[in-house]
């Protein structure tokens, strides 16, 4: 399911920019290729990874450090703002398992919240 | 299977702060939580950060020392990075600048690099939100509306506008609304900016206030929404990158530009060229880059980046990773005070025998002025005022200049505290948690070493 909602994500974005791209001059910046293997190794990598960078660089992913509730909101809130397939049941559980596991919450320094969810 | 896994060292503070520093140094802390007891650890601690630590006898215990925390920063992602591309390279841009993204584009400026009085072009950070246009063949011939609740709706080119209205310069700040994101724990969604999404350059325009009045608002405009031609990230040219606005009356300020160029320069294409919005103090969003309509609404704008917990702040503090309740959030205005060291650079190595060191740099806070920036040397428990520059004009940054002691060789901790003009200071820690990081304005801190 996922790698048929990514398909259809690829194909959506190419069509909407080939047009432009054959008649503009080379753009002032041009992002450098990512792969999968960039980032941390666990379960579900290539599917999360190709799911995201449809929109932007997987760069922005992995500068997160979150829970995986917080991880979850961060799905709904790319859903709500700026319109990503609103992925749910076990594809979303995977796309969860790997972010929370890749990028898990950063442990804080020093001084603990005793009020922190745990 | 149990698999033994190194820990690294914000791990270790992380679970028990003290332990930590008994188990990597061997420290143990007095009754007050500072200085090293019976100098247990001491040695172990220096040896890590390669020299004494001067002002031992006051460092907190749990501290994981600036010249370490660095790194231990870096240490979860250090096998992605290794193989990440992680350079950054822009043209005419300081390879120097962090870079945070490359789809949208973001890098921001190390504190070091902010050692200018104006920041140049070649150091000045870099917000996208979409995807970057492609520059105009002829910009004056560039085009922006004002339209919405005004009596005569406005369609102008840059080269119209650039005749018809008084250019304007002013030196501002412009920040992006999430510096400071990364010192929240736990962390923030966003990109992870330390102090360094924010510069000071000249921008020349036209008043903003004068175009508006031009347009002639009606009594019943109150709010601003801001539009430009970059697109979506998705590719979708029907969804928004970005649209914000403000109350009328910081429309109206007198600083309020819209910008044609930056440092006497044309507006490049990255900053937002060839027209962009430069509303100073409040978060960069508000500062629209290729700005093609601006509209005036008869209520709060609610475009992309307005609602939700976008650009917004807790009104009571909330319980830090907890769930946000909306009603609970106000939108971000006025930026906080922040202060920061442009010299020496974090990590910098002087020469044994250094007894003086002087210290630049700069501080700005939002709408109101610095009244003061104070240095400590010995993990905050004394302090020295600085000699504090006043603004070539309001939302300047103010530069700031000091000595300090350095009473032996060895290693220092500088610590930064601005204090606005209402009295407000920075904080030890990022406060007022949120889950996108609004508002993080801790005391900056960088470590030296003598010898």
């Amino acid at each position: 399911m996922l790698r048929k909602s990514l398909a259809a994500m690829l194909i959506g974005s190419a069509l909407a920019v080939s047009p432009a791209l054959s008649q503009q001059p080379p753009p002032a910046f041009e992002p450098r290729d990512e792969t999968p293997e960039m980032y941390p190794d666990h379960p579900n990598r290539e599917e999360t990874f190709y799911f995201c960078i449809a929109c932007h660089s997987f760069q922005i992913v992995a500068q997160q450090g979150l829970s995986r509730h917080r991880w979850d909101e961060v799905l709904t809130f790319m859903t709500e703002r700026h319109k990503m397939p609103d992925v749910q049941g076990d594809d979303r559980e995977k796309m969860l398992d790997y972010l929370s596991s890749a990028f898990p919450e950063r442990q804080q320094r020093g001084w603990k919240n005793p009020f922190a969810p745990q | 299977m149990a698999r033994r896994r190194e820990r690294s060292i914000e791990e270790m503070y992380a679970e028990d702060a003290e332990r930590a520093d008994a188990v990597a140094f061997g420290r143990r802390a007095d009754v007050s939580r500072r200085g090293f007891l019976n100098g247990a650890g001491l040695a172990a601690m220096s040896a890590a950060v390669g020299g004494t630590i001067v002002h031992s006898a006051t460092m907190p215990g749990g501290l994981i020392p600036a010249a370490l925390a660095q790194e231990a920063k870096k240490a979860p992602e250090a096998a992605a990075a290794a193989k990440a591309p992680q350079p950054f390279s822009f043209p005419g841009k300081d390879p120097g600048l962090t870079l945070l993204g490359e789809r949208p584009l973001v890098a921001e400026t190390p504190e070091h690099l902010l050692d200018d009085e104006t920041t140049p072009f070649s150091k000045f950070f870099i917000r996208n939100n979409g995807q970057l246009p492609d520059p105009p063949a002829q910009p004056d011939t560039w085009e922006l509306t004002i339209d919405g609740e005004v009596n005569s709706p406005l369609k102008l080119t840059l080269g119209e506008l650039k005749k018809r209205f008084a250019e304007k310069s002013v030196h501002a700040v412009l920040e992006c609304g999430g510096n400071g994101r990364s010192f929240y724990t736990p962390s923030a969604r966003g990109n992870q900016w330390t102090n360094g999404g924010a510069g000071c350059a000249k921008w020349t325009g036209a008043s903003l206030a004068e175009v508006l009045k031009a347009a002639g608002p009606k009594s019943s405009a109150v709010y601003t929404a801001h539009y430009g031609t970059d697109q979506h990230l998705s590719g979708d040219p029907k969804q928004l990158t970005l649209s914000r606005g403000m109350p009328i009356p910081k429309a109206m300020e007198a600083e309020a530009l819209i910008v044609w160029a930056m440092n006497d320069e044309a507006l490049p294409n990255i900053h937002g060229g060839p027209l962009r919005l430069m509303i100073p103090g409040w978060p960069g969003s508000l500062s629209h880059k290729w700005l093609n309509k601006i509209t005036l609404r008869d209520k709060e704008h609610d475009g992309p980046g307005m609602t939700g917990t976008s650009y917004r702040v807790p009104i009571q503090p909330m319980v830090p990773g907890g769930k946000p309740d909306s009603k609970n959030f106000k939108i971000l205005e006025s930026m906080p005070v922040r202060g920061i060291v442009t010299n020496p650079a974090n990590g910098a190595k002087l020469a044994a025998g250094t007894r003086e060191l002087a210290l630049r740099g700069a501080a700005w806070a939002g709408d109101n002025s610095v009244k003061a920036v104070h240095v400590s040397t010995d993990f905050g428990s004394t302090w020295q005022p600085t000699q504090l520059g006043a603004p070539r004009n309001r939302f300047d940054w103010q530069r700031w200049t000091a000595n300090i002691k350095l009473p032996s060789d060895g290693y220092y901790e500088i610590w930064v505290r601005a204090t606005d003009s209402q009295d407000r200071m920075q904080p030890h820690v990022a406060p007022n948690w949120n889950p996108q990081g609004y508002g993080g304005n801790p005391m900056h801190r960088i470590a030296v070493l003598v010898g």
